[in-house]
């Protein structure tokens, strides 16, 4: 989108959540050694292969993790019904503690 | 989803008709076509990016016989080059189906 | 002087990246033999989107024994199938 009209940037910086912090760890557990399932060009690439609902409604991480989730399907090594039951699985755990 | 629409080989069909049947003339135009832009000729597409185009032709896939899906392929290679736009293809297409129209 | 010899076993890559790939469904996520070297080429794959697909990847015949890939296959056992795979596709089995 570089060179289109755009509002002004907000510079503030602000912390990273806990859970943008999980998503790159999970990034970088899957990317890096030893595993190497997946490098940054592939991750970039399932980013803007996403549909334009998804990449223009969900914020950086989300997308990060939309796509992620995409390319252990391509690789047959989850699926993301996998992927939700366990999300599923931790929101259960998590709220019984809360 | 994983299995593209071109990539059918493995899945369960019938027998294959081994039978040669002559070319229509717009087939063989559409050959000629192919070759006149190819790498021996203008050098504007190359046979691999015409495949591509052909297996992203999505749910047309199915619905196009062989020398027309070549023939769509070729004419979207040609838009996203910007060697034509859809509107003159789309043009031609209209006078060239008049004027036989009006020999008919 | 090439990365893999005649016999040697190797793997098909088990990816299904969206795009003009030349590796059949069917034959992904696969074991096989090297049949032959055949040469290097430029990569099709690259090719289809007007890139020069240089440089040239090393291209092999790979044969798979039949059984390996049809689960309920009823030929007879030597039955086999060569297809033509580029080494990118190819890992060591």
């Amino acid at each position: 989108m570089g060179g289109l009209d755009g509002d002004p940037i907000d510079f503030a910086e602000h912390d990273a959540e806990p859970w943008q912090k999980m998503i790159t760890a999970i990034r970088s557990a899957l990317g890096d050694e030893p595993r190497r399932l997946m490098r940054v060009d592939e991750l970039r690439r399932a980013i803007e292969d996403l549909d334009e609902r998804d990449y223009n409604g969900l914020p950086y991480f989300e997308r990060w993790a939309e796509a992620m989730i995409n390319l252990m399907e391509e690789k047959e090594l989850l699926t993301r019904d996998e992927v939700t039951a366990r999300m599923d699985e931790i929101r259960n755990r998590t709220r019984g503690t809360a | 989803m994983m299995r593209r629409v071109h990539d059918i080989g493995g899945l369960p069909a019938g027998p294959v008709d081994p039978s040669h049947h002559p070319e229509a003339d717009w087939e063989l135009l559409a050959t000629a076509v192919s070759g006149a832009i190819g790498p021996n000729g203008a050098g504007l597409i190359c046979v691999h990016e015409r495949r591509r185009m052909t297996e992203d032709l999505g749910e047309d896939y199915d619905r196009l016989a062989y020398f027309e899906r070549a023939i769509v392929a070729t004419a979207r290679l040609m838009v996203e080059k910007g060697v034509l736009t859809q509107e003159e293809i789309e043009g031609r297409m209209a006078e060239i189906a008049a004027r036989r129209g009006n020999r008919a | 002087m090439t990365t893999y010899n005649i016999g040697d076993r190797v793997r098909v890559a088990t990816a299904h990246p969206p795009g003009h790939r030349r590796v059949p469904y069917y034959i992904r996520g696969k074991t096989g033999e090297i049949e032959r070297y055949c040469g290097a080429f430029p990569n099709p794959e690259e090719l289809a989107y007007g890139f020069d697909g240089h440089p040239d990847r090393p291209l092999y015949r790979v044969r798979f024994m039949q059984g390996d890939i049809w689960p309920d296959y009823k030929g007879p056992a030597g039955d086999s199938v060569d297809l033509e795979i580029q080494e990118h596709w190819l890992s060591p089995a």
